[in-house]
């Protein structure tokens, strides 16, 4: 499901077990509470499907506050998207059922390539018995080049790429010595409350702070403005962690790699 | 809230509209009378289910099915419901219409029975931003703006429940860079000054 961290217009997810409803996975930064609202609503949405006869369930969204979450079902498990309250569910499904299923084209083809490569090694080391030839052929056959991923190049502007590098530095040197995880939640704590505009368009990939689409270039400045607060924010959280003088050589530590940078 | 105006839209060719409040009373339109029993089963269970998350507004829920859809309305004493075939998506603008109509009769009828609700006057926001001032300071603005958006507050209609849920947000999203306690202390300051 990682393949979310990296859609635009994705705030936040949740994964649900549709057995028995426990949530597996929450990841995001708002403070919506989306791992109970996907759980509770996609039970009661099968209870009304049956009560109404609305049939098999395609989505279900709610909406509150600024934000809609979209719940709906892929391999078992519900998917509760959190996005912008004006995002159109159908759109939004979509493009995550295109990128899930690209990444389930990708896995498969990694499994035929195995398979043939398998089968390969087979053919050479048995040359004289036809029969493995024809397996062969049929592997052959089923390997489809999976379409290439369409993927928008993020350029920032130099104040935005800035401001993002010095934020991913800082995580860097307050999170060494295996408190990256620690940091990465304060991170995270502070895009919710803090970045709550660009939201849609930034998310945490791997273990480091990134664009998801290239931002609106009007809004250049109130986004440096953002990130500017965002890194107040880590160097506060800093201070009350680790005390004033050493969350000083910390960021100094950062201002002097981003000069040789 | 009498069925005319549900009737009237069920003739309209909007579906099958029902209101359910949350002591259970239930409205329907005269063809949805058979199916009273199963709105009102509906009602109770979303009704639940937003009481069960708790701290959140929700107000719109739909659940889109192969063949039929179900579009609530939602306030803090009812929801109006309304379904319709998935295949006429295309009527939801006028469904959203239909409920309008339906809300602004209520409106009406409260008006007559009701003393209208205290509506508190925007420069009360900043009366509330001067404390916030006092424990975010630099992060006040953001902070607040951000709460105001993420809660849909509308400066010219405050009344009490707006102003409660904005207060909340506004403690929980402090608590973040103050911590919990602190957050908890700005909540109740706000609190009190709404008293």
């Amino acid at each position: 499901m990682e393949i979310l961290d990296k859609i635009p217009g994705v705030i936040n997810y949740a994964v649900v077990n549709a057995e028995d409803g426990s949530i597996e996975k929450i990841k995001g930064s708002s403070t919506s509470p989306i791992g109970d609202l996907t759980a509770f609503f996609s039970s009661a949405a099968e209870v009304i499907k049956n009560t109404l006869g609305l049939g098999e369930i395609n989505f279900v969204s709610l909406c509150y506050g600024a934000n809609r979450l979209i719940i709906f079902i892929h391999n078992n498990k519900y998917l509760g998207i959190e996005v912008e309250r004006e995002a159109k569910p159908s759109e939004v499904i979509e493009k995550i059922k295109a990128q899930l299923s690209l990444i389930g084209e990708e896995k498969k083809e990694v499994v035929i390539e195995e398979k043939k490569e398998e089968v390969e090694e087979k053919v050479v080391e048995k040359e004289e018995r036809p029969e493995v030839q024809v397996v062969e052929e049929k592997v052959v056959e089923e390997v489809k080049p999976a379409p290439a991923p369409v993927k928008e190049e993020i350029k920032l502007p130099r104040s935005i790429g800035s401001k993002l590098m010095q934020i991913n530095l800082l995580i860097d040197e307050f999170g060494s010595g295996g408190k990256k995880a620690h940091w990465l939640d304060i991170l995270n704590q502070g895009l919710g409350v803090i970045a709550t505009d660009i939201l849609p368009i930034v998310g945490i990939i791997g273990e480091k702070m990134e664009f998801k689409q290239n931002p609106p270039l009007e809004k250049e400045d109130d986004i440096v403005q953002i990130l500017r607060t965002l890194i107040d924010f880590l160097v506060k959280k800093a201070v009350e962690e680790i005390g004033s003088s050493q969350a000083r050589v910390k960021v100094q530590a950062v201002i002097e790699k981003m000069k040789q940078l | 809230m009498n069925e005319e105006i549900l009737n009237k839209i069920e003739e309209r060719g909007l579906g099958l509209p029902f209101v359910v409040k949350k002591d259970g009373e239930t409205i329907t339109s005269h063809s949805g009378e058979t199916n009273k029993a199963k709105f009102s089963q509906t009602g109770t269970v979303l009704f639940e289910s937003i009481g069960a998350v708790g701290g959140i507004k929700i107000d719109v829920i739909e659940i889109v099915g192969s063949n039929q859809s179900l579009l609530c309305d939602i306030s803090e004493e009812e929801l109006i419901g309304h379904i319709y075939a998935t295949s006429q998506m295309s009527i939801l603008d006028n469904i959203w219409n239909a409920i309008k109509d339906i809300r602004a009769k209520q409106k009406e009828e409260v008006v007559e029975v009701e003393k209208p609700k205290e509506k508190f006057a925007p420069e009360f926001l900043e009366q509330l931003k001067a404390i916030v001032q006092d424990y975010l300071g630099d992060f006040t603005e953001r902070v607040y703006q951000n709460q105001l958006k993420a809660q849909r507050i509308k400066i010219e209609e405050l009344y009490e429940e707006d102003l409660r849920r904005f207060i909340f947000a506004l403690g929980k999203a402090a608590g973040m860079i103050i911590g919990p306690t602190k957050g908890k202390d700005l909540t109740n300051k706000l609190l009190a000054k709404l008293k």
